[in-house]
């Protein structure tokens, strides 16, 4: 990838991750230039979401997590400060969206206040006037405008999973993650948080595992291919796709395997 | 094929048969009661429910003839005396529930927790008379000791013969004995809620007690209250362990008292039933206590009802209404 480090908002050295002293990341380097999206491909198994975990040290909950080298985001290693309000406000700055849509089961504008309530306090308006401008960004305010006091279980999957884009929005994260978000939804719904993407990528730098090739294509600018713990190719998502260095991931490209 | 038929339909037969059986039984069960209580409800009217004095009333009906019964009488000071014993277990239980099933659930070490988690269940299966026991041997003592003074006994002689067995004995041993329904069914609520809701937190985050405040508490909210109404009940309905140490006699809080009042005697409705069950030959006297039976079942009606409009309620608050 581009080797000018002014423009690097997620540079990821050397990192190796493991569980319980198994390992699932091996030696993985990357670098995520500002305001692009990077597509992690792969097939199961392969240590992509632990990875995209290491990014807001969301692995550190788990049980027997560890992790060595380094991940700096805006030039500072993330991993070299342990204390608690540390990470917390690691986490705070950097938007997660998960694979299953995990609304709580509460009204909508509720879910969308859970976040900014958490860190600050502030007059009632002001959340929900910010609630509505993310929900307009999320192209889900039209839809359920009338409706915003409701249970967010009430919404369909796409929506539920456009809810919980909105609701990250809310502590306005500079960088995004997401963990095959579409991977529950149906082509329509799919689209429209494609869509979004591509708005969100004016001013935020987001990385997406996805186990759909036509996705990765579309939406991300550069592109990892993981095996086994492993990356085994990074570049721009055209180079990638339409000019594979191994063997390996042009066989994966052509559904060889998955 | 008709006799398949038939035996199809056994079953189906079966269940309706047992279904009514029980609905009759609970249903006889009920008659039987207002019927044996009709009298005292008769004679007595509204001021059952608005005035006192039962303790003197239950004497003259035990004394009265059967040809000319003593049927008037006053439940407040009962009514009262079950919802505030009941009323200030259930705080208590509420604080102490959900503090301990918090900390079992999410800051014990998982074998402690485990271990503590049966022996919660262990108390929670535990006969009330034990309760009752052990309220005599230690909480009767401790709050003679810690409040009762003889500076004071004389100071409210004319109100009432001061003790240990009073209000705040009653309500502490009641707490006691709904702590481990509250923790019992608020550890399976807390325990209940998917690690991905926890996840949400400290992916925004949260830290471990805001995590733990806004969302696992919050999404828990109905097994906890669930094992409010239960305890609720349990307060309501409890007989022999509160007639132990509840000091037998109805007195009428009185706001001039203060503090105090946690320190007068306290007769529930229950705990009357168990007090007077001696005197249960004579005709007036059965229907009294028979009356208090009835109002029980009122009382519990009502709050059931209560429970759930204030669930309705919060269903819609929290956006479950639909
Ligand atoms: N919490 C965990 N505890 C132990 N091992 C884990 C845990 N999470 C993942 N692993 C292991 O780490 C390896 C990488 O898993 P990871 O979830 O990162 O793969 P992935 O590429 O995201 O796969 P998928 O495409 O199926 O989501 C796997 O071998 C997996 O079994
Ligand atoms: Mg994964």
């Amino acid at each position: 990838m581009d080797n000018t480090s002014k423009n690097i908002a997620i540079r990821i050295k050397n990192v190796t991750c493991s569980y319980g002293g198994k390992p699932a990341v091996r030696n993985a380097s990357l670098d995520v230039p500002q305001n692009s999206i990077c597509a992690f491909i792969g097939p199961s198994g392969c240590g992509k979401t632990t990875l995209l975990r290491s990014v807001n040290r969301l692995n550190d909950l788990t049980e027997g997590f560890a992790l060595s080298g380094s991940i700096e985001i805006n030039g500072e290693n993330i991993y070299g400060n342990d204390a608690a309000s540390h990470v917390e406000a690691l986490r705070r700055n950097i938007g997660m969206i998960f694979q299953q849509p995990n609304p709580l089961p509460t009204g909508i504008l509720k879910n969308m206040y859970m976040p900014i309530k958490a860190h600050y306090t502030g007059e009632k308006k002001y959340f929900y006037e910010k609630a509505v401008e993310k929900l307009k960004t999320a192209g889900l305010y039209d839809e359920i405008e009338h409706r915003l006091d409701r249970t967010a279980l009430s919404l369909s999957g796409g929506q539920q999973q456009r809810l919980c884009i909105a609701r990250a929005l809310m502590l306005e994260p500079k960088i995004m993650l997401f963990d095959e978000p579409c991977s529950a939804l149906d082509p329509i719904a799919t689209y429209k948080i494609e869509d979004m993407l591509l708005e969100l990528k004016k001013e935020r730098t987001m990385i997406i595992v996805t186990h759909n090739m036509e996705q990765a294509r579309r939406v991300s600018d550069y592109t990892a291919f993981f095996y086994q713990g492993e990356i085994v190719e990074a570049g721009r998502t055209n180079d990638v796709f339409f000019n594979p260095k191994t063997e390996l991931l042009d066989q994966y490209i052509r559904g060889r395997f998955s | 094929m008709r006799l398949k038929k038939y035996i199809r339909d056994i079953p189906k037969a079966l269940i309706y048969l047992l279904s009514a059986i029980s609905v009759a039984v609970i249903a006889s069960v009920f008659l039987f009661i207002f019927h044996k209580a009709y009298p005292v409800l008769r004679e007595s009217g509204v001021s059952l429910f608005v005035t006192g004095g039962f303790d003197r009333q239950i004497q003259e009906a035990f004394y009265s003839a059967n040809a000319t019964p003593m049927l008037e009488f006053g439940f407040l000071g009962l009514i009262s005396g079950t919802l505030l014993t009941s009323g200030i277990a259930l705080l208590f239980a509420a604080i102490i529930g959900i503090g301990a099933s918090t900390a079992i659930c999410e800051y014990a070490p998982r074998r402690v927790s485990a271990a503590l988690i049966s022996v919660v269940r262990l108390l929670a299966s535990m006969p009330s008379v034990v309760f009752g026991l052990i309220g005599i041997i230690t909480v009767v003592p401790a709050v003679e000791k810690l409040f009762v003074t003889t500076d004071r006994q004389i100071e409210y002689l004319d109100f009432f013969q001061m003790s240990g067995r009073n209000l705040l004995s009653a309500s502490v041993v009641l707490t006691f004995m709904i702590v481990p329904t509250v923790v019992s069914l608020s550890v399976d609520a807390i325990r209940a809620v998917p690690h991905s809701h926890r996840e949400t937190g400290y992916a925004f985050g949260m830290s471990k007690a805001g995590v733990i405040g806004k969302i696992v508490l919050p999404v828990a909210r109905p097994g906890i209250a669930a094992g409010l109404v239960l305890g609720a009940g349990r307060g309501i309905g409890e007989a022999i362990a509160v007639s132990m140490v509840c000091g037998g006699i109805g007195f009428l809080p009185n706001a001039s008292l203060g503090f105090v009042n946690f320190l007068a005697p306290t007769l529930p409705l229950a705990a009357a039933i168990v007090n007077k069950s001696e005197a249960l030959g004579s005709f007036a006297v059965e229907s009294a206590l028979f009356a208090c039976g009835a109002v029980l079942l009122i009382i519990g009606a009502v709050l059931s009802l209560g429970a759930k409009a204030v669930e309705k309620k919060m269903r819609r608050m929290a956006g479950y209404a639909d």
